[in-house]
């Protein structure tokens, strides 16, 4: 079916002046073909023999369909002579530039109108745009000058709260924590090689049978470990204070605070009395 | 291309002085130049721009036209095609309306559509604006439709340096270029600096430097709002004005630079807003410098209506300096 | 048939391109319309260019940015193809216009149909090529229709040298299914215009024996009409003639068809196997670096 127009999308065939086994030449009217604008003739342009029919009489079909097959003689021309099908113009593609897209800001509960500049200005300051109870921008709009304002009168809103822990207030627990146990307590630092095939040997068999719930982790035999050596040594368990020893009871051992994504894991041993039965390492999700 | 006549001092003109300065230096420089259109010659012109030319330059290069709009603007196509270098004038830009297809369907589709095989070096200069009482047919301001057009460069000449300059410019430019001459300039009288001897064609220009908001106009327009940035002046209020100069194509670097400094922007058009050369600035800010704005966009256009004949009716409908004013204030002392 | 857009055919005009342009030189100038293809091979633009340009190829004389309705060559000054009627008379004002204020003494033939006279464009134009005195050919190819409307239904008076004298530009009506007749026409109207720096009107009454363009059902001219037209076609016409005064032989008549069989099939070999523009180029030309030489 050909196109005969840019805007033609289909054509009805009304009568087919050849049929299978006629042989047709160049420029023979092959069949009529009925459209918006009228009765159409279909031109041949190779000489052949007409060989299928393939759309009859009263189809509607849509531009690009093979109306019949012709055995071309002379092998000049390709092995089938259709009408040309012709598709739809495509979509001409956009060349517009997107711009790089800027980092969004969390927001808090209501709907707030907030001028794009102002927005950006917020999130550098790390500053809750729903503090800022009045913006003086049109239509109320939330503007520079009020987030600007707005940081230098007010300290920082703290981050809501998330399942119960502050991740910023606990962080500077811990910062201050560490950093005064740096300062006021000496460290001292003694390195010794320690062949640990049979410890990991003994761990290997120990887990084998246990379900993963009940598994020990090579860390557990590093505390039990270190509490026999403070158990045994009790004069590297305490602390100074005020010119004096002062010795700790050896209950619980802390090893080592994990923070990961709002939550600090801590690892404690608890003691189980002095009949070195196996201690059990537990994770403590505070 | 010869030097300009050598001024010592600042030279004073008008406006209409400088674009008749230009047209006598392009004549003069360069023997394929030559001007077509109605009333240039024997008559002086419509706006006395071309008077004195027909003497000088004789009868072949200073064509009188008959009203044949759509004739002459062709000729001048197809003269640029074979090796002149025309400057057509169209009395008005609302004239130029039975030219559209020479312009739209021959000037700016050959040099594309023939693979690159011609260019169309031609000029074209028109008159536009309102303000005259002239009424609707003859008050128009088209710049934008012109500047909707690929292949088109499109000039808003509106200061005495840029009219006696960018002709000169323009003729240099192997491509169709449209210089829209604003009704309301002609008698303007300015100083034209002496060392300056010639302008670009492409881009705008920072009239006044602001930080408060940015009033971003062209033509007819940059007197009203360097007025209104005046007043705003005195009540605190410091505005940036920019002359855009070029339309098509837009100098987009110029207005998103001056909108990140001050976050805000009136745009000033005489056109009417709908589908506006207003609209396309603003869009083009929307689109690259959202995150700069501190406040909507606005914009002050001419009213929704054909222009008036009544004086009173006519300024309402018309941009005017108080507008612009009220615009600029909303956004940066909002009540 | 593999160009299947807007395809305006120029069968049974033949006379009118072919006769015009033997009295032109190559630097005279030729401004066409739509209805192109035998002005541009008359003129002698390559077939090969053609048809590749109206596959839209990259070796087409336009790298298929045109198509058939607008052919473009500068060096044989073929200066375009208009699918607006009428549009291109302006130009021809403007490029006899630079040839005659450079000094050259070249015409200008401005091709267009019965239809364009009606545009106020043709007006325009004739006024001013005559108060210019500019040497314009203007050939109007009266075909009998302008697409569907026969010119009885359109003009009020279908005498068009009339119309022309009404500017008080000179003109004749010949037979344009007539070889010999345009030729000598032309032939005399391109002398006067070259020595009297004057335009020229040329009606040359001829007819389309297919379709205004593939997407026509012709209901508004009847088949016999056609095939009496047929039967006074200019190219049988010349040949009969050319036979009855035995001014070519049998053989070379074979010779000329087998050459142009030959030609069309290189053409359209040359067109098929022509690439594509990249679509990356497609802003290339929007505007001009520079004015080509």
């Amino acid at each position: 079916m050909p196109a005969l127009g840019a805007d033609m999308e289909a054509g009805t065939l009304v009568e087919w002046l050849f049929k299978p086994g006629d042989r047709v030449k160049s420029g023979d009217v092959i069949a009529v073909v009925e459209t918006q604008k009228g009765a159409i003739e279909v031109e041949i342009f190779q000489d052949g023999v007409v060989s299928n029919i393939l759309v009859s009489v009263g189809e509607r079909v849509p531009v690009g369909t093979v109306l019949a097959r012709i055995d071309v003689v002379e092998g000049a021309a390709p092995p089938v002579a259709e009408a040309v099908a012709v598709a739809a113009k495509p979509a001409p593609p956009t060349l517009a530039e997107a711009p790089p897209p800027r980092p969004a800001v969390a927001r808090s509960g209501r709907r707030l109108k907030v001028t794009p500049a102002a927005r950006r200005r917020a999130a550098a300051l790390n500053l809750d745009l729903a503090a800022i109870v009045k913006g003086t921008g049109l239509e109320g709009s939330i503007r520079l000058d009020d987030v600007e304002a707005a940081a230098s009168s007010a300290k920082p809103a703290p981050l809501p709260a998330k399942r119960g822990l502050d991740l910023s207030v606990m962080r500077k627990a811990i910062a201050a924590a560490m950093s005064r146990s740096k300062r006021e307590i000496p460290h001292y630092y003694l390195t010794e090689t320690v062949d640990l095939q049979a410890a990991s040997s003994w761990i290997e068999h120990f887990n084998a049978e246990k379900p993963p719930i009940e598994r020990i982790l090579p860390a557990v035999l590093f505390l039990k470990a270190a509490a026999l050596a403070l158990r045994d040594q009790p004069q590297l368990n305490g602390a100074y204070e005020n010119g004096a020893f002062v010795p700790i009871a050896l209950k619980n051992l802390i090893l080592s605070g994990v923070v990961a994504r709002d939550s600090l894991f801590l690892l404690i041993c608890r003691r189980s009395g002095d009949d070195g039965d196996s201690d059990r390492s537990r994770s403590v999700f505070l | 291309m010869n030097a300009p006549q050598a001024n010592a001092a600042a030279a004073r003109m008008t406006y209409r002085e400088a674009c008749k300065q230009a047209l006598r230096q392009a004549l003069s420089a360069d023997p394929r130049v030559f001007l077509m259109g109605e009333d240039i010659g024997r008559y002086g012109g419509c706006y006395a721009v071309t008077k004195g030319l027909l003497e000088e330059f004789g009868e072949e290069r200073i064509r009188d036209t008959p009203l044949s709009e759509s004739a002459f603007v062709g000729a001048g196509v197809g003269a640029a095609m074979a090796g002149m270098r025309p400057i057509v004038e169209i009395m008005t830009v609302n004239f130029s309306l039975l030219a559209l297809d020479q312009i739209v369907n021959n000037a700016v589709t050959i040099p594309h559509m023939s693979g690159g095989q011609f260019a169309i070096p031609l000029v074209i200069r028109m008159a536009t604006g309102g303000g005259r009482r002239v009424a609707a047919q003859h008050s128009r301001s088209l710049e934008g439709w012109y500047a909707h057009i690929p292949g088109l460069r499109v000039l808003t000449p509106a200061t005495i340096e840029d009219a006696r300059f960018m002709l000169i410019g323009a003729l240099a430019d192997p491509n169709p270029v449209i210089i829209f001459e604003h009704v309301m300039l002609y008698n303007m009288e300015g100083d034209l600096a002496p060392d300056v001897t010639a302008v670009n064609i492409e881009r705008a220009k920072v009239r006044r430097a602001g930080k408060d908001v940015s009033l971003i106009t062209y033509g007819g327009s940059l007197f009203k709002a360097l007025q209104a940035a005046d007043s705003l002046a005195s009540e605190g209020i410091n505005a940036e004005v920019v002359d855009l100069r070029v339309l098509r194509p837009l100098d987009t670097k110029t207005i998103l630079e001056s909108v990140a400094r001050t976050r805000r922007c009136v745009i000033i058009d005489e056109g009417w807003r709908s589908g506006s050369i207003s609209a396309e600035i603003g869009m083009r800010i929307a689109e690259e410098a959202f995150f700069e704005l501190d406040a909507p966009l606005r914009r002050v256009c001419a009213r929704e209506t054909p222009i008036p004949y009544a004086a009173h009716l006519e300024d309402a409908c018309l941009p005017q300096p108080e507008a612009i004013v009220v615009a600029a204030r909303e956004l940066v002392k909002p009540s | 048939m593999r160009q299947t857009r807007f395809l305006h055919l120029y069968d049974g005009e033949e006379a009118v391109s072919v006769g015009v342009m033997e009295a032109l030189t190559q630097d005279d100038a030729v401004i066409a319309t739509y209805r192109e293809h035998g002005q541009a091979l008359a003129r002698g633009v390559d077939m090969k260019c053609l048809m590749a340009e109206m596959m839209g190829k990259l070796n087409g004389c336009c790298r298929g940015r045109g198509g058939s309705m607008h052919f473009f060559d500068r060096a044989r000054r073929f200066y375009g193809g208009n699918a607006i009627v009428g549009g291109g008379l302006p130009l021809a004002l403007g490029v006899a216009l630079a040839d005659k204020m450079q000094g050259r003494s070249a015409v200008t033939a401005c091709f267009f149909g019965e239809g364009a006279v009606d545009e106020g464009e043709f007006h325009e134009t004739l006024n001013l090529a005559k108060l210019w005195r500019l040497p314009i050919l203007f050939v109007c190819e009266n075909n009998l229709y302008s697409m569907g409307m026969a010119v009885e239904r359109a003009e009020a008076d279908v005498d068009f040298v009339h119309k022309a004298s009404s500017y008080k530009v000179a003109g004749e009506k010949v037979d344009g299914m007539d070889v010999v007749a345009v030729e000598s026409a032309a032939k005399n109207a391109v002398d006067r215009i070259r020595g009297e720096s004057d335009p020229y009107f040329l009606e040359c009454r001829t007819y389309r024996f297919r379709a205004h363009s593939m997407f026509d059902a012709q209901l508004y001219r009847t088949k016999e009409e056609v095939e009496a037209w047929r039967k006074k076609g200019p190219i049988e016409r010349f040949q009969t003639w050319l036979e009855a005064n035995r001014l070519i032989k049998p053989e070379e008549l074979s010779g000329i068809e087998k050459a142009t069989d030959a030609e069309i099939a290189e053409a359209v070999a040359f067109a098929e196997a022509g690439p594509l523009e990249p679509v990356s180029e497609l802003e290339r030309f929007v505007t001009m670096a520079e004015v080509p030489a």
